[in-house]
């Protein structure tokens, strides 16, 4: 959320915020209207493609509507890389700086060699020497693209104590990478008293040179680009050395001395922003054997606490839980083992909870293994379930409210009238109530299993009580799958695009009706229920006896031990079409050879599924060509000269091969990645590859006027993890980087251990010592295996701490 | 009358729907119904001023977090509730503190530390001790209650409305200024 932005020209603003590495959008929220203090709430998560100096945050204002649309930036905030380390995985309020037209941002670099030359004067009397600075600009890389093109140039300016000097190099046209390769002289004079240099960077036809006064101490060499600023660097000369040649790549940085000092005192709002950022080291997958297999042998054989699943959870606290859960969910779910992970741990906690009523009520490492286990195996029949009605909510766009206090005033005169402006539901949720209740039968057998440990052990626990066994597994299918998913269908994928607020209010409902609906069920029920609610007359309304049968039966269903041996028939819903990645993305006409036309380029939808990839003019719309996966026989960039378009690449089939360009370079490795992933196994994979485009009857890169010729280099090596489970090795590392952040905790840990073991006083501890850092009270059972496991998770860690350091 | 948007916080299984509903309604709802949202409004008597209460009763399980924020930022006054008979649910109420003031973006915000289930005195895990010192190294206050029993119920609410009121005096209305003359 931002807060107190700056009134536009409305005394209000429209806005969305655009999440940029340097200068490229990555992903935008939605549109908040009429705000000052917009509140935004959506998450983005992205795999970053290439190095990067700054995450922005860019405030968009828009205004008027689609004919008159004018969309201007008014605010940002731009934190460096090196600086996000001191935000990682913390929200903060950073304040927001103006955007003065652009120019703000810079980007790219540019390579100087600077040399010294002294000569004899031959011809004076006082034989003095002639200073030269000879100023070579080989190239530049990756300058910014402002107003749709880049013409760059370079001027540098050697600025001394009286007077500047300028050179300018030649004008490259729309390159952003170009070659100048100039070199150019300036005499020094002696008395000058040269010390410093600069570069400065425009782009265009004019050179604009930063303020000389403000410099009239300094000398300076200042390399320019043109009309319009695209960065400057500025190298103090005093700090080169004697004759020697001095080369180097510079960062552009922006115009010096003049974004300070104004605007500091002013207050252009603030932004409260939470951006975690990790980076991993992922080794060859032999590095991660160990690990592997310790937690894979430590379930089933050891005490559960002492197991290596629940202490690395214990030791690395709550707050890190979900990460610590959907790792090993996924590691153990790769090894097909899910079950021998999740069944100790849930006949644990069951067995620990006093109260049948808390069974899986608060949340714990265990709920979150399960949470996520629904996450992983059930997203596809979470979405064949709720998709249609939710599509149907989204269409309608009706405003359903049954919550009298938040029915808009108007309709409350006319009593007899009261739901007229809005309309309360009723169909929606039986939709969805029937979708669900029949839906038993596709349930993943996985899940299955899961509930039907969970239901047994819950019977064992509590064997008087019928409603600890039913409620412990509503508590994960209702609870935290149908109705976490209904009021975030975000984050469970069901939909693809932040919710207006009606639509989003008309989720919430359905969410909570089915959740009371799944409360209304125990197979005993108690009396005294909350009533008078609104929600609670809603559902006596609609909801009758036989729809509390049904739900019994579906939970019934889904947790029988015999659903899960005749699991045949359900796993080969494994093999069924799943869509592992869509969106739009431009492409360009197939097998044309000649007429390089813009007209050749068209937006297309992209869906990729286990079995094929296909395109259509949109969403769901019939494809207008299908790729099998098979025929995909590599993916690999195109160079941007090929078209001029960035985050392109080609997709290589027998016969021909298809022109892709996302919209933005996260895009392009994400599509890159998964693609690769689906093809990796294909016989008929290329060897080589033509980096650049067929076009107009010759390859741009080698020049081949076949289209068939070979291709003029190799194609990308996959790197061997790639082709067994890149994402097991980066999951197992992920482990590790948890683990060995917590090794302090670790020690504690085994110290608390150690005095259970002597003392045999776990209560006397626990009364008479209140550890001021909650985060270091631990819960202490077995504690001679617990020490044990420590020592050899110790170990293992060091082990690869090992290989990290030698890296 | 002025109104207040209160917001009951806290892990899953506390007893935040029965505090709320003890207080609202009068009555002690045996059973555990995990809660996705639900509001109340009740009026009351407080600091010898009509009061609107709007009561925001939220859901304790993990997955509903992302609703939080939207809570945090909206409520004025916030009852963070813990079960004298869970560690867990005492410790995770550092966490909610914290994003609660980084929303609000401020030190003070109007709080209630409150332990309940204090009728369940054999199966305590978490003193009255450990409850009081919490309180006292955030600045709040605090109470032990049961929504069981009936002890502190109105209480946390009434604290919390005077808490309110002192950070933020009610705005005095303006009085209509007589203009001077009047152009007929």
């Amino acid at each position: 959320e931002a807060k107190h932005l700056v009134p536009g020209n409305k005394d209000t603003r429209n806005t969305y915020c655009c999440v940029l590495l340097d200068q490229e959008v990555v992903s935008k929220t939605h549109i908040v209207e009429k705000s000052l203090s917009p509140f935004f709430q959506e998450e983005f998560d992205f795999d970053i493609p290439h190095n990067f100096r700054f995450l922005c945050f860019y405030f968009h204002d828009v205004q008027g509507d689609v004919l008159t649309k004018k969309d201007h930036v008014f605010a940002k905030v731009a934190v460096k890389k090196t600086d996000i380390c001191k935000y990682n995985g913390k929200e903060h309020w950073f304040p927001l700086v103006p955007v003065e037209g652009r120019g703000g941002d810079v980007q790219g670099q540019v390579h100087v060699e600077l040399k010294f030359q002294q000569l004899q004067q031959l011809l004076g009397s006082e034989g003095a020497d002639i200073h030269r600075l000879i100023v070579r600009v080989p190239e530049c890389t990756g300058l910014l693209i402002t107003g749709g093109n880049c013409d760059p140039y370079v001027a540098v300016t050697l600025q001394g104590t009286h007077r500047n000097e300028t050179k300018k190099t030649k004008v490259k046209k729309a390159n952003t990478n170009p070659h100048f390769d100039e070199e150019f002289v300036f005499e020094l004079n002696k008395n000058n008293n040269l010390r410093r240099s600069w570069f400065d960077l425009t782009s265009g036809n004019e050179v604009k040179l930063a303020d000389p006064e403000h410099w009239s101490t300094q000398v300076l060499n200042s390399v320019t680009l043109g009309d319009e600023f695209l960065g400057e660097v500025r190298i103090p000369l005093f700090s080169l050395n004697g004759s020697e040649t001095h080369s180097g790549w510079y960062l552009l940085n922006p115009r010096m001395g003049k974004n300070q000092g104004n605007g500091s005192k002013d207050d252009y709002g603030s932004v409260r922003v939470k951006i975690t950022y990790t980076k991993d080291c992922v080794f060859p997958s032999h590095a991660y054997t160990e690990l592997l297999n310790s937690l894979l042998s430590s379930m089933g054989t050891l005490p559960v606490c002492a197991t290596w699943p629940s202490l690395i959870s214990t030791v690395c606290g709550v707050r890190k839980r979900p990460q610590v859960a959907a790792c090993l969910v996924r590691i153990f779910l790769q090894q097909g083992n899910l079950t021998s992970l999740i069944d100790p741990l849930v006949g644990d906690e069951i067995a620990q909870t006093k109260d049948s009523n808390m069974i899986f009520r608060n949340s714990s490492f265990t709920s979150s293994l399960v949470e996520e286990s629904m996450r992983v195996v059930g997203l596809n029949y979470l979405s064949s379930i709720l998709s249609p009605t939710l599509q149907k909510i989204r269409n309608e766009r009706k405003c359903c409210e049954i919550d009298p206090n938040r029915l808009s005033p108007a309709p409350a005169s006319s009593s007899n009238n009261s739901l007229s402006g809005s309309h309360d539901g009723g169909g929606y949720v039986h939709d969805v109530l029937s979708a669900i209740i029949n839906s038993a039968p596709q349930c993943p057998s996985l899940l299955c299993e899961i509930f039907s440990e969970i239901r047994k052990s819950a019977s064992l626990s509590f064997p008087d009580n019928p409603n600890a066994p039913y409620s412990s597994v509503t508590n994960f299918i209702f609870l935290r799958f149908f109705a976490a998913a209904l009021l975030c269908p975000r984050k469970y994928k069901l939909v693809a695009e932040q919710l207006d607020p009606n639509t989003a209010r008309t989720f919430t409902l359905v969410s909570k009706v089915v959740q009371h609906l799944c409360n209304m069920s125990m197979p005993r029920p108690s009396n005294a229920v909350k009533s008078g609610t609104a929600i609670q007359n809603f559902v006596t309304k609609y909801v009758k006896q036989d729809h509390i049968e049904s739900v019994q039966n579906f939970v019934g269903l889904i947790s029988s031990p015999t659903k899960g041996v005749d699991s045949k028939g359900r796993s080969s819903s494994i093999l069924d079409k799943v869509v592992l990645k869509e969106g739009p993305m431009v492409k360009r006409a197939q097998g044309r050879t000649f007429l390089l036309g813009r007209k050749n380029f068209k937006t297309r939808h992209f869906a990729l599924t286990n079995y094929e990839l296909t395109y259509g003019k949109r969403k769901k719309s019939k494809p207008l060509c299908t790729i099998p996966v098979q025929d995909i026989r590599g993916v690999e960039k195109l160079q941007e000269e090929s078209f001029r378009m960035a985050y392109m690449f080609q997709v290589i089939q027998p016969n021909r091969v298809l022109y892709c360009q996302a919209v933005n370079s996260v895009e392009q490795k994400s599509w890159m990645d998964v693609l690769n992933k689906v093809c990796t196994c294909n016989k008929n994979r290329a060897q080589n590859y033509h980096p650049g485009a067929y076009v107009q009857g010759n390859y741009t890169c080698c020049g081949s006027t076949t289209m068939k010729a070979p291709g003029c280099k190799n194609v990308t090596a996959l790197p061997a993890s790639l082709r067994l489970n890149i994402d097991q090795d980066r999951d197992l590392e992920r482990i590790y980087s948890l683990i060995s952040g917590s090794v302090d905790r670790i020690h504690k840990l085994q110290e608390e251990c150690g005095a259970r073991t002597v003392y045999m006083g776990p209560q006397l501890i626990r009364s008479t010592k209140f550890d001021s850092d909650i985060d270091t009270s631990f819960d202490v059972r077995d504690p001679q295996y617990m020490f044990r496991s420590l020592c050899a998770i110790l170990e293992c860690v060091q082990k690869l701490d090992h290989i990290h350091t030698q890296y | 009358m002025r109104e207040y948007k209160l917001v009951v916080l806290g892990s899953g299984g506390v007893g935040k729907s029965a505090l709320t509903v003890q207080f609202v309604q009068g009555i002690f709802v045996e059973k555990y119904d995990p809660t996705i949202e639900d509001s109340y409004r009740k009026q009351v008597e407080a600091e010898n001023q009509q009061c609107m209460l709007e009561i925001l009763d939220t859901a304790g399980t993990e997955q509903f977090t992302a609703m939080r924020d939207l809570y945090m930022k909206n409520g004025q006054g916030f009852v963070l509730v813990y079960s004298i008979t869970s560690q867990a649910s005492f410790n995770d109420l550092t966490d909610l503190r914290e994003q609660i003031l980084r929303v609000k973006d401020t030190d003070d915000v109007p709080m209630i530390l409150v332990g309940n289930k204090c009728d369940l005195e054999d199966e305590r895990i978490v003193t009255r001790e450990q409850g009081e010192q919490l309180s006292r190294q955030w600045h709040c206050s605090f109470m032990e209650t049961s929504a069981r029993t009936k002890i502190n119920v109105e209480n946390i609410f009434f604290d919390l409305v005077k808490q309110i009121n002192r950070k933020t005096p009610e705005p005095k209305k303006k009085k209509k200024k007589n203009s001077g003359c009047n152009l007929l």
